[in-house]
């Protein structure tokens, strides 16, 4: 399994149905290398963020550099495991999700009331009811827990 | 000093902003606004009120934007404002919150207290200082930095957004701040994975005041270069620019990432760039904090 590492990132490069999986490890800064990242066969390329800890403004344009390159080489590209501070660029920053490109899941913070506990829950896109995060039981103490999050904000990429 | 505030909110209206003035006359007339009177308008009210605007900005000293509503047309705040002279500032996006912190500045003004970190803060619990003049320690530094804060009673997520509103702030600080003797940018179009290091005599200083209730983040440069067309142009940029240099988005990052954030330029001498966060365990009830924006010169 290939592994590219550079100054802040780590990408492990690893072969899926269709295309190539990235898997991030780090930070997304302006010392990502886009030249090292595209080349690949085209396809699916599903970027996994779960490991992502921090992204800044020139780290969201070369990563915006990297998703226009892999668009003209004919690639769909498919996120995974956003984490908050990658979702707050999703919503935010005009083509950090490429054209054709899609959040297939994503972490949302939810909410005890009852014992205060806070979670991030993976949520996979295509199961929420356009802009409705679902209630679900706290791991803690099985309470009801709610998104912790304005809804209308934290799923502006879901189209309604 | 003369409080004048025009809005068509009933609920939040000159009565409640009087009330929470303790008591004070509020006007509602912009016909006669002296030198020194507050003017603060609705931003629901800009389109309407557009051809008094000249007026305004030449008349009011103290000239403040405030949207009892949610819907916030900070861009069009910004760009008025850019053409008007300091001081400037914008309250709004939670209608229930907004004239509370109207009441707050108003209060610190007429008191003639700055808006300075050393005049904002009083005995907190976690005090750290650091000085940064090499843009290559810039990740390190925030990581012991934020290493040695306790984020009690506050949301998880409130690290990872400090991370990233403190690494903005510390680019701009190195990057776009420094001038040459000529006033010229040194570093603007400097690739960002070229790193600089200033004089020790101009590093830049963070502060972070970690207090019961608020985060507190100050950056100072030593250069005072930043003006309001530059604070119009990007604080509400959603787009990377790809002109050499910055991304053109790390203000709007630092605007989004704070409740308040003030800017306080000494032209040629300093800029203090203060960011503040109020603490709340549910990362909603950050989401739904009353956002301002204020601007001052120091002369």
């Amino acid at each position: 399994m290939p592994s590219v590492k550079q100054k802040s990132l780590e990408i492990e490069i690893s072969p899926c149905d269709g295309g190539n999986e990235l898997k991030l490890s780090g930070e997304i800064n302006e010392d990502l290398i886009v030249d090292e990242l595209v080349g690949y066969k085209a396809g699916v390329v599903k970027v996994d963020f779960e490991n992502v800890k921090m992204i800044n403004s020139c780290g969201v344009r070369e990563w915006i550099k990297l998703m226009e390159a892999l668009a003209n080489q004919g690639s769909k590209v498919e996120y995974y495991n956003c984490p908050q501070i990658v979702v707050q660029q999703v919503n935010m920053v005009t083509g950090f999700v490429p054209e054709g490109g899609s959040v297939v899941t994503f972490y949302a913070p939810y909410f005890c009331d009852e014992c205060e506990n806070e979670e991030k829950v993976l949520l996979v896109t295509s199961e929420l009811d356009g802009r409705e995060a679902p209630e679900r039981k706290c791991g803690e103490c099985g309470a009801e827990s709610e998104i912790d999050a304005m809804e209308d904000v934290y799923l502006n990429f879901i189209p309604e | 000093m003369k409080i004048n505030y025009l809005t068509k909110s009933e609920e939040l209206g000159s009565d409640k902003l009087g009330n929470l003035l303790g008591d004070q006359e509020v006007y509602s007339d912009f016909n006669n606004i002296g030198s020194e009177d507050f003017l603060i308008v609705d931003i629901s009210l800009l389109e309407e009120l557009k051809d008094y605007f000249e007026l305004f900005k030449k008349k009011a000293k103290n000239l403040v934007f405030v949207s009892t509503s949610n819907d916030y047309n900070i861009k069009y705040a910004f760009n008025i404002l850019s053409r008007s002279a300091p001081p400037y500032h914008i309250v709004g996006l939670n209608s229930e919150e907004c004239l509370t912190k109207v009441a707050e500045l108003v209060n610190s003004i007429f008191k003639n207290k700055p808006m300075g970190l050393s005049d904002m803060i009083g005995v907190y619990k976690d005090n750290v200082e650091v000085k940064i003049q090499d843009s290559s320690k810039i990740s390190e530094t925030i990581r012991e930095t934020l290493g040695q804060i306790e984020f009690d009673n506050c949301f998880s997520q409130i690290k990872d957004n400090l991370s990233q509103l403190i690494n903005e702030l510390l680019y701009n600080a190195l990057f776009n701040a420094p001038t040459d003797d000529a006033g010229e940018q040194q570093f603007l179009e400097q690739d960002r994975k070229d790193h600089v290091s200033l004089d020790a005599a101009k590093a830049a200083t963070l502060k972070i005041f970690n207090s019961e209730e608020r985060i507190f983040t100050s950056v100072v440069d030593h250069y005072g270069s930043i003006t309001k067309e530059v604070i119009d142009a990007h604080i509400s940029k959603n787009e990377v620019s790809d002109k050499a240099g910055g991304a053109g988005i790390g203000l709007s990052l630092i605007y989004n990432n704070s409740h308040e954030l003030i800017f306080v330029v000494e032209p040629g001498v300093q800029t203090e760039v203060i960011s503040v966060i109020n603490k709340y365990k549910r990362f909603k009830q950050n989401m739904q904090h009353v956002r301002s924006f204020h601007f001052f010169i120091k002369e």
